[in-house]
């Protein structure tokens, strides 16, 4: 569905090189602290951004070769753009249908109604909340076969940002979609992401299926002493904290197996972002 | 170019509160004060309805929202079409509105309105406004909302004090009455190459918009 490899972008105090790729039926995610990247490259992808180097393949075509009709395949919501403030929900509805001719309007509608967003109200005066969700039913409402979600549920309540991830679930039940996501809340990534990417400082700093992160990684809490002993060959990364070393590893079964006196722990997205990135390289 | 065309005809709507107002009060100058403000009121009409072309750039721009408008399946040319495209129906649209309004004041005898000489000088006015337009598209498109708005007005503001300043002499104001004279004694060869000039001038400008825009980041 969308390659990216080798793209650059440089900037005054920061420079982007990110290669990624969503695969077909894979909900993809983008994660990193801010400033990494992920909009930098979220931008790149959908062409907001010239970029200097590297190449981004949509629907099998390079970017160059992409017309109205693919870009019509993809929804879009972005973290920091939506529409006009001065639009009302109603004034969208004929937008849309001339946009995207699979814009489905009874369904976005009822959706609205579901979340209680107000046809004729102008969006400017809609909470955080209710622009996120506006963002995402408007992405969801015409059948797109790739979702560009840019932090889509950033400002929503628990409630919110479940009813919204079982919607995108279902979006995903028909087949032949894609999902590439990023998102500050990693609880919504591990309960929905097949795969993700870490990014900081614009490189992408790992690949791996949620499934294997969630099962196999985990943090090792060791003494100095105990660090010295320890079989290092599956450690990614080290923390010195006040009782001696937190310890990143991708082979939390080996440690468990082989050392049983250890205190491991199993890893959270959080966790393998704050070690992967404050953590030292082993 | 349609959803984007239906996206601005909205934001007209939504405004619509001001520019009724604008509309009363143009056909309340109409009647009360006859044909001494009908050329006023003609090229104010049309001015501020044309002006609405710029406000829907300030609007799309409001809160980032130009990025989400460029993820849009719609390319950055049609994107720049579009702006031209409602601009000139803003501008024909609010002219023959004007035009309407007058000939109907004219025709149920409110205020008897004389007529003859009125359209050279309302295509005056509009060949203005048209001007405007297609300089201020550009710098709006690149300097952005506030910066744009700024540097039209000024450069209009320069324009009209330079020729305030220039008709206090009397070898300028000589020439310039000239020049006016002739576009008013129905010289319609001139007019018509005036809005030759005119089309040529909103194609140039159309094409510096599209490169403009082209180069942007969002």
């Amino acid at each position: 569905m969308l390659r990216l490899t080798n793209v650059k972008k440089t900037y005054p105090q920061f420079h982007l090189d990110c290669s990624l790729s969503v695969p077909e039926n894979r909900v993809t995610a983008l994660i990193g602290p801010n400033g990494a990247g992920k909009t930098t490259a979220f931008k790149a992808i959908l062409g907001l951004i010239s970029t200097e180097g590297g190449q981004i393949q949509l629907f099998g075509k390079p970017y160059s070769q992409i017309t109205g009709k693919d870009q019509q395949q993809m929804g879009i919501a972005l973290s920091d753009s939506g529409f006009s403030g001065y639009l009302q929900i109603r004034d969208i509805l004929p937008v849309m249908a001339h946009l995207y001719p699979e814009f489905n309007k009874e369904r976005f509608l009822e959706s609205c109604q579901r979340f209680d967003l107000p046809l004729n109200k102008k969006i400017r005066g809609f909470s955080t909340g209710m622009k996120a969700k506006l963002k995402v039913l408007a992405a969801l409402s015409h059948n797109a076969k790739l979702l560009i979600l840019d932090e889509p549920t950033a400002g929503l309540d628990v409630l919110a940002r479940e009813e919204l991830l079982d919607m995108l679930r279902d979006y995903m039940v028909p087949g032949g979609r894609s999902v590439l996501i990023s998102s500050h809340i990693s609880s919504d990534l591990e309960n929905f992401c097949d795969d993700f990417y870490m990014i900081d400082q614009g490189k992408i700093l790992m690949h791996e299926e949620t499934d294997t992160l969630l099962d196999c990684y985990g943090i090792i809490k060791v003494t100095e002493a105990q660090y010295e002993t320890l079989d290092k060959t599956w450690l990614l990364r080290k923390k010195k904290e006040s009782y001696g070393f937190s310890l990143l590893t991708a082979q939390r079964q080996f440690y468990q197996e082989n050392v049983p006196e250890l205190t491991i722990e199993k890893c959270t997205i959080d966790d393998v972002i704050l070690m992967m990135i404050k953590g030292e390289i082993l | 170019m349609t959803g984007l065309l239906i996206k601005d005809w909205k934001l007209l709507k939504n405004q619509g509160r001001f520019f009724v107002l604008v509309l009363i009060f143009t056909l309340f100058f109409l009647i009360v004060g006859a044909s001494s403000y009908t050329g006023f009121m003609t090229s104010y009409m049309t001015f501020v309805f044309s002006i609405f072309v710029l406000s829907t750039l300030s609007y799309d721009s409001y809160d980032n929202g130009m990025a989400f408008l460029m993820a849009l399946p719609v390319s950055r040319k049609i994107y720049i079409k579009e702006k031209y495209v409602f601009g000139l129906l803003l501008i024909f649209g609010s002219w023959l509105l004007t035009m309407f309004a007058r000939q109907l004041v004219y025709c149920l005898s409110i205020s008897p309105v004389d007529n003859s000489g009125l359209l050279q000088i309302d295509l005056i006015y509009l060949f203005i406004v048209l001007l405007f337009i297609a300089y201020s598209l550009p710098v709006r498109i690149k300097f952005g909302a506030e910066k744009g708005q700024m540097i039209s007005f000024c450069t209009l503001g320069v324009f009209a004090f330079s020729i305030f300043f220039l008709a206090r002499s009397p070898l300028f104001r000589e020439k310039l009455l000239v020049v006016l004279s002739v576009f008013l004694t129905s010289s319609w060869k001139i007019l018509g190459g005036m809005f030759l000039l005119c089309a040529v001038i909103w194609c140039i400008s159309y094409k510096l918009s599209v490169k403009i825009l082209e180069k942007q980041e969002f």
